[in-house]
């Protein structure tokens, strides 16, 4: 067929790609080259875009409100450190479909943090840093470990978590100590946290160092 | 009863226990036989999993800049007389993945960078259901690149960080050799070696997966990255998983005769046909801001010898100044001339040597990946799309055994698109046909008649094809 708008031959379709005009009356052309596209597309994107356009508006919304009307902003600082809590730990993970590493790194850090905020900021100092904090980070080294023994020590990637848990109630233990604070609970996870990162190196120590090196890109 | 029917009776017990007994052996068997398949399995897994390859410097950025709809995907298709055989497809698949192991990898995040790690499950072949240059979930373990086929048509396409346009043709290359010859098409050994397309070849880690670009990265050689914003085509989108794919099928005898006639090159005339027709649609949006700038990727290899199948290429800019728009198309063509002509060697080495250097970057090294992405995403929001209005590649022509291509109706290359860079031309030439391919995200296709009837002008026959 020959489009006389745009002096070109067409092939496998009745209308000009270029300029759209019909140039065959024949409607049982098929195009062999390419299918017809039938695509159902994906849903999980789509909804965290909402829903994280939705988290955006609500805690600016909020500000606004508690910034005009209250002429203060305290009720909105929980909302904001909550919502960006929700996004890092829950929307981020679903968006990138996360590993289960990924999803305990992320509760690891962040969770910690909000917990933090809201002893700092209510002042009922002592339940948060000391208790809550080092349980919670406990409890993901267990899920960290029995989810790699569960892999058959194949996958290396919960080595992250592991390490992570261990730097950081290290310096939860070394701040707690010079504030003279209940240390117990961090203790317990400091040497838990240590012991598996040491009894790692000593039965699988090449793949550890493999799975540091990797992350290095060394 | 009597003393025979006692034995004929124990005789029948002892050979139903017998039986019992060999039916456990038997289960017991099959049963450590598993074992031993699953476990020699866990064990190629394991050593799968324990190799890994660095992304070379090109690659990093790739991962940095996707997005939740689009990751930078490109195409290479090629159509036979007969329809595919799938069986036959899956194996050639298969071998072509054992000759480059490279190509068989997924994308994992370390803690200051991307890596590859061997992928475990099987890569099958897929049929063709969704748009061309489809996004790929780098987070999921799949391979970075999949084979589809429709009808009478094979397609590879691969993610941007493992190779680029000269890596994945000759996978592909390789894939229709053996995929040809497993259909029963014979193809001279000779040909085949001469074409270094021969699939029982054994890979070659250190030439042909190298990080080409860190060889021939010198350290005092290093240039600035300072350049104009470029016009953006301002139109209405299609949908995102749509990509348009518009196809003119010329005669490459006779474009390089017009070409010939402008005392230009093939790559000089197509980039000033190209570029004048974005032209036209910028003075009929009459925005004149900034000028329009096309993009023309060039393969280092032939520059710098190099056989990696890796990333080993660079870009220049092409630009039409905005006080130069009412040029004719022999000025363009001059200009175009005179502007690749200060592209030279040293440009380039400058261009991977500046590359590499920012990677070394002691203060980038120790950046964690999160921040590393994130601002790799941002400078390549606000100094990399936004220097360029679209691209133009020009593969060349491609080399096929001969009594492959014979096989052969169409062969052509796609690139994606994105928001800003909405439509791209990709060529590739084999035998006297010379394929032009558009893709384009764009709703409108004016800028894709423009350039068709400027070649129709000049004589040259075209045949347009779309997926439309």
């Amino acid at each position: 067929m020959f489009c006389e708008n745009c002096k070109v031959k067409v092939k496998h379709s009745k209308n000009c790609p270029l300029c759209g005009k019909n140039i065959s009356e024949n409607e049982n052309i098929t195009n062999e080259s390419f299918p017809v596209y039938n695509i159902v597309p994906d849903k999980v994107e789509p909804v965290c875009s909402v829903l994280t356009k939705l988290l955006i508006w609500s805690t600016i919304l909020c500000i606004i409100v508690d910034l005009f009307i209250f002429h203060t902003i305290n009720i909105s600082l929980y909302i904001l450190c909550s919502a960006i809590c929700v996004y890092f730990v829950i929307l981020r993970n679903i968006k990138l479909r996360a590993s289960f590493a990924k999803i305990i790194t992320s509760i690891v850090f962040f969770v910690p943090l909000l917990i933090l905020f809201l002893e700092l900021k209510t002042q009922s100092w002592g339940w948060g840093i000391c208790l809550s904090v080092p349980f919670l980070w406990l409890g993901l080294l267990l899920c960290s470990i029995i989810l790699m023994i569960a892999h058959g020590w194949v996958d290396f990637d919960m080595f992250r978590p592991i390490l992570l848990i261990s730097i950081l109630s290290t310096i939860s233990l070394i701040f707690l100590m010079c504030f003279n604070q209940l240390t117990w609970p961090t203790l317990v996870t400091f040497l838990s946290s240590w012991s598996s990162v040491c009894l790692m190196f000593m039965f699988r120590f090449k793949r550890t160092v493999r799975s540091l090196k990797k992350d290095l890109r060394v | 009863m009597s003393k025979q029917d006692i034995k004929d009776k124990k005789d029948a017990n002892t050979k139903k226990q017998e039986a019992k007994l060999l039916k456990k052996q038997l289960k017991i068997e099959a049963k450590t036989r598993e074992k031993e398949i699953a476990a020699i399995k866990q064990i190629e897994n394991r050593a799968l999993r324990e190799n890994w390859y660095k992304l070379d410097n090109a690659a990093l950025i790739y991962p940095a800049i996707k997005s939740s709809d689009w990751n930078s995907v490109f195409r290479f298709s090629a159509e036979f007389k007969e329809n595919i055989i799938v069986e036959k497809l899956q194996k050639a698949f298969d071998l072509t993945l054992k000759r480059f192991p490279i190509f068989n990898v997924c994308l994992r995040n370390g803690l200051f960078w991307h890596y590859f790690q061997p992928c475990v499950s099987k890569n099958l072949v897929e049929e063709e259901k969704a748009y061309p240059c489809r996004p790929f979930d780098i987070n999921s373990r799949k391979a970075l690149c999949r084979v589809l086929y429709y009808n009478k048509k094979i397609s590879f396409e691969s993610f941007h960080s493992l190779t680029d346009g000269y890596g994945a043709s000759k996978f592909f290359n390789t894939m229709l050799v053996c995929y040809s010859e497993l259909c029963g098409n014979k193809i001279p050994i000779n040909q085949k070696n001469q074409l270094n397309l021969n699939v029982y070849d054994l890979f070659k880690e250190e030439e042909e997966g190298e990080d080409a670009f860190r060889r021939f990265a010198s350290r005092d050689k290093t240039g600035s990255r300072k350049e104009h914003k470029a016009y953006a085509v301002v139109g209405n989108l299609e949908a995102p998983h749509i990509l348009k794919i518009i196809k003119g099928v010329a005669s490459v005898s006779k474009v390089k005769e017009v070409a010939k006639s402008f005392n230009a090159t093939v790559n000089e005339f197509l980039s000033a046909v190209y570029i004048n027709s974005i032209l036209m649609q910028k003075k009929r949006s009459r925005v004149n801001k900034n000028p329009v700038k096309l993009s023309v990727p060039v393969n280092l290899r032939k520059r710098f010898t190099s056989e990696t199948v890796r990333n080993f290429s660079a870009y220049y800019n092409l630009e039409l100044p905005v006080d130069m728009e009412n040029i004719t198309f022999v000025d363009l063509i001059n200009l175009v001339k005179q502007q690749k002509s200060e592209f030279d060697d040293e440009f380039l080495l400058k261009f991977l040597s500046s590359n590499v250097k920012s990677e070394r970057n002691f203060f980038v090294r120790i950046l964690p990946l999160v921040l590393k992405d994130f601002m790799l995403k941002i400078i390549y929001k606000f100094v990399g799309e936004n220097l360029f209005t679209s691209t133009l590649t020009n593969l060349g022509v491609v080399s096929l055994p001969e009594a492959l291509s014979k096989n052969l109706s169409s062969y052509y290359v796609c690139l994606g698109a994105t928001k800003l860079n909405k439509f791209n031309l990709a060529v590739i030439s084999h035998d006297d046909t010379m394929e032009l391919c558009f893709s384009s995200r764009l709703k409108s296709t004016q800028i894709m008649q423009d350039f068709f009837s400027k070649l129709v002008d000049f004589g040259i026959d075209i045949t347009v094809e779309t997926n439309m």
